[in-house]
């Protein structure tokens, strides 16, 4: 048996020294997309309070004009949004390290992410650790699985990468597009090419988002932050009435779940629903227009808590 | 838990170190305590139904011990009930009420069926079909009821082969269950290497096929010619290698624990007769139903319209075991056809194979060539102008092989051509059965089906064939189907894992890395096994 264990280890050890040499080793584009996860974590560390911390998938980092809250509320504004495919519990877990009093979070998850039972993340979570190793210290054990799960699609992508680089055109995704805050304006002066995907909202959130939020409110608490929930951004097309009367429906009744959480929300859901003309490549990027008029309303929902504004207009 | 997830590597990574650290008389309980965990996995509640199944079949096993004929029959008759009750339950009653709805509705009945809130529990019709069989065997006498309640669970409930299959005899398994085994390094790497072929016949062959099919059904209506034939050969190959995948798994992991299952699945893609492909497919499903309700209704020794009603009873009942959809029921019913058709139609086919490939033989080697010429020269001249593109490729692949076999008829080797072109053109005829039925196994509704055998010989162009995938990703489809024919193909000549032990252990390893790292890099993403819905 003694043989037998010895060969296995070697076998194994193989294997993940060439899925993770693949994987970490091979070159990297700095400017990619995924890579301005390092920007966002200089932010985190280095803008100072009161701030708010601003959380969710990459509706946030294409709908949001962080210039605009800032001067509206005279807090500093930190935008940690930028992948769906992360998982509202890394969002989570990568600014609890970072909390303290003075700080705002407002986490505003894309409906779909509160529908899906995968809260671990995708291929993204793998992707992050190779611009931004410190996320692992992140890492809860979904995070892990999900790590391990997709290990071996992001080695095929890196490999796909060396074999076939794709070329960089001037309006795909790019880190070099973000903002100082955080916010992606690389879409802003583009033609929309919007692609229709089918609409998620659930009606609850699973059992994990809900888990994820408690967490994230007993962390504020115990750090002496404030945590809001806010909607993302959602497209239902103009002459569709009877998409709209359903996800009005389930918006009502995911609101009325969200406010069992005990955490205060920013503004009503049917709000941030918006039409196609609004919109970018996805049913959750919002064009230059969109982001505009999202702004305006999440502005003006913020109102309801005069103490997120330091400078009175 | 899948086994196609990391978790189930943890897992059985744990229970075999566990298995083998224990002393013999504990490894049942941790067996036992490793299955109801595997199990409970999905829904904890789940866990309750096989202990009630387990609890039915100990306790009619033992009470038939010594009865008399009568109460053996009626003990065997109230366990089966029992067993085949929850099944319906679980499995079939939603769709019986909908059924009976529907005739409501046909008849202006106004009355409303009521539905059941249930998620179908995994591999109910596995373990349902093995616990009956161990009563029948206890009843027909061919086994001694086992007296231990923990071994007869494990039995019922043991994790490689419990959410779908093979399904096990009691006459077999059972038995291993009380044998001391020991750590053989053979049969252990033996079990690893036919996991890792399962897991590259899952991850890498059937979710990749599973992406074209997936695309065309879900929304079949929009298309028509080569990508619903496309999608439903795809989804013939997809089906074997998930299924098979699971039980190559599934045996391979009981291989690592010492105990033996039964093949599942033996090429059935080569079979040359629909009733050889069903000797291939599902082995222990089909010998199952063989043993416990094709025989007892009399089998083939029964007058010849009796004999075909066994048949179409035995195929019915198999598709409905598949599915509670008419769907399921009809592929079951059509396989039943295409082998009562191809008994009735044997000496016929025999005659014309016989009369068509002599006619071949006699034809002079110059006028293959002259004819195969001819067709390559019309291909090259005529496609795009006189005819399609797709005739042109098809008249010149024709053009070739009448070359070829000119050439063939003037060497020794042509008596073995003709055997070849039998074989080919048998296996080509028995794939086709079986992808032809396939339609009514992917296809949601009868709607849908209806429409693919509409559809599916209209407008065969090759344009728009890829379905918006690239060349890459659509030749890569049939690229993994060429390698497990190719495996196929070698398995012809002997186990390929035996014929590895052979090779130095350089080679060896260099291959079990290649299968390692096509795993790796030809994987998509993991999906869930068809058959665990069954």
């Amino acid at each position: 048996m003694r043989k037998f264990i010895i060969k296995v280890i070697i076998f194994v050890a193989i294997v993940f020294s060439y899925l993770i040499g693949v994987v970490y080793f091979l070159p990297v584009d700095r400017d990619s997309y995924i890579a301005a996860t390092v920007d966002r974590h200089r932010n985190l560390e280095r803008t100072p309070r009161p701030r708010i911390i601003l959380i969710g998938g990459s509706s946030l980092a294409f709908g949001t004009d962080s210039e605009m809250i800032h001067r509206a509320t005279g807090q500093n504004v930190v935008n940690m949004g930028y992948h769906g495919g992360l998982g509202i519990q890394f969002y989570a877990n990568e600014i609890k390290p970072y909390l303290g009093k003075g700080d705002t979070v407002i986490a505003m998850f894309e409906h779909q992410l509160l529908a899906d039972p995968n809260v671990g993340g995708g291929a993204p979570i793998v992707e992050v650790t190779i611009f931004y190793p410190r996320a692992f210290c992140y890492f809860t054990p979904r995070n892990v699985k999900a790590y391990f799960d997709y290990l071996p699609i992001t080695f095929q992508r890196r490999l796909r990468g060396i074999f076939s680089p794709r070329e960089v055109d001037e309006h795909t995704y790019r880190r070099s597009k973000f903002n100082r805050y955080g916010d992606y304006l690389g879409h802003l002066n583009v033609a929309p090419n919007l692609g229709i995907s089918p609409r998620i909202v659930p009606e609850k959130m699973t059992d994990q988002a809900r888990d994820v939020y408690e967490g994230l409110r007993d962390c504020c608490r115990e750090k002496g932050a404030v945590l809001y929930i806010a909607f993302a951004p959602i497209m239902v097309e103009k002459g569709n009435t009877a998409l709209r009367r359903d996800i009005s429906a389930r918006l009502d009744k995911l609101t009325v779940d969200m406010e069992s959480l005990g955490i205060p929300i920013i503004g009503r859901a049917q709000d941030f629903v918006y039409s196609e003309d609004y919109f970018y490549d996805t049913i959750y990027h919002l064009n230059a227009k969109g982001r505009r008029v999202r702004m305006e309303a999440l502005l003006g929902a913020m109102r309801q808590y005069p103490e997120l504004f330091l400078r009175r207009r | 838990m899948f086994f196609n997830s990391p978790e189930f590597l943890l897992f059985f990574t744990v229970v075999t170190i566990a298995f083998f650290a224990l002393p013999h008389r504990f490894r049942w309980i941790m067996l036992l305590a490793a299955s109801y965990f595997f199990y409970m996995c999905w829904n904890a509640s789940y866990g309750l139904l096989i202990l009630f199944t387990t609890v039915v079949v100990y306790a009619s096993a033992v009470l038939i011990e010594k009865r008399s004929k009568g109460q053996k029959q009626l003990i065997l008759a109230a366990a089966v009930l029992l067993c085949l009750g929850v099944l319906f339950i679980f499995k079939y009653y939603n769709f019986f009420a909908h059924s009976v709805q529907g005739f409501f509705d046909l008849v202006h009945v106004d009355k409303r069926m009521p539905l059941l809130q249930f998620i179908l529990p995994a591999g109910i019709s596995f373990y349902t079909f093995q616990s009956i069989g161990y009563v029948v065997d206890v009843y027909r006498g061919n086994r001694k009821p086992e007296r231990h309640f923990g071994i007869l669970a494990l039995y019922v409930s043991f994790f490689p082969q419990l959410v779908a299959g093979p399904i096990e005899r009691s006459t077999y398994l059972l038995p291993q269950f009380r044998k001391r085994m020991t750590f053989d390094y053979d049969r252990v790497t033996d079990g690893l290497k036919l996991m890792a072929w399962g897991f590259f016949k899952k991850l890498v062959v059937a979710d990749r096929l599973a992406l074209y099919v997936d695309r065309v059904h879900i929304n079949p209506m929009q298309y028509e010619g080569l990508p619903l034939i496309l999608a439903t050969t795809f989804f013939a190959w997809q089906i074997y290698c998930d299924f098979s995948a699971y039980s190559d798994i599934a045996i391979g992991s009981s291989q690592v624990l010492g105990y033996d299952l039964m093949d599942n699945f033996n090429r059935p893609f080569h079979a040359k007769t629909i009733n050889e492909f069903w000797s291939r497919w599902h082995i222990s499903l089909i010998t199952w139903l063989r043993d416990y309700l094709y025989i007892p209704l009399g089998g083939n020794r029964v007058s010849r319209f009796r004999w075909y009603v066994n048949i179409m009873i035995v195929f019915t009942l198999s598709g409905l075991w598949h599915g509670a959809r008419w769907t399921f029921v009809l592929w079951g019913a059509l396989n039943g056809v295409f082998i009562i058709i191809s008994h009735l139609t044997i000496k016929r086919r025999l005659a014309v194979k016989d009369w068509l490939f002599r006619g071949i033989e006699r034809i002079p080697a110059a006028l293959h060539a002259l004819a195969g010429a001819a067709a390559v020269a019309a291909a090259v001249y005529g496609a795009g102008s006189h005819f399609s593109i797709q005739a042109g490729i098809i008249l010149g692949a024709a053009g070739c092989f009448l070359l070829f076999l000119g050439f063939a008829r003037t060497r020794s080797f042509f008596p073995r051509v003709i055997e070849g072109m039998k074989g080919f053109i048998a296996v080509f005829i028995t794939v086709s059965l079986f992808i032809l039925g396939a339609v009514f196994f992917r296809s949601q509704s009868l709607e849908v089906a209806v429409y693919y055998f509409g559809h599916m010989f209209r407008n065969l162009t090759f344009q728009g064939a890829a379905i918006g995938f690239n060349t890459a990703e659509f030749a890569a489809m049939f690229f993994v189907i060429l390698v497990v024919e190719v495996f196929h193909a070698i398995q012809r000549h002997g186990s390929i894992r035996h014929m590895l032990r052979e090779k130095p252990l350089l080679v060896r390893w260099a291959l079990y890395h290649v299968l390692v790292f096509g795993i790796l890099i030809g994987m998509y993403k993991t999906l869930q096994f068809i058959y665990f819905q069954f």
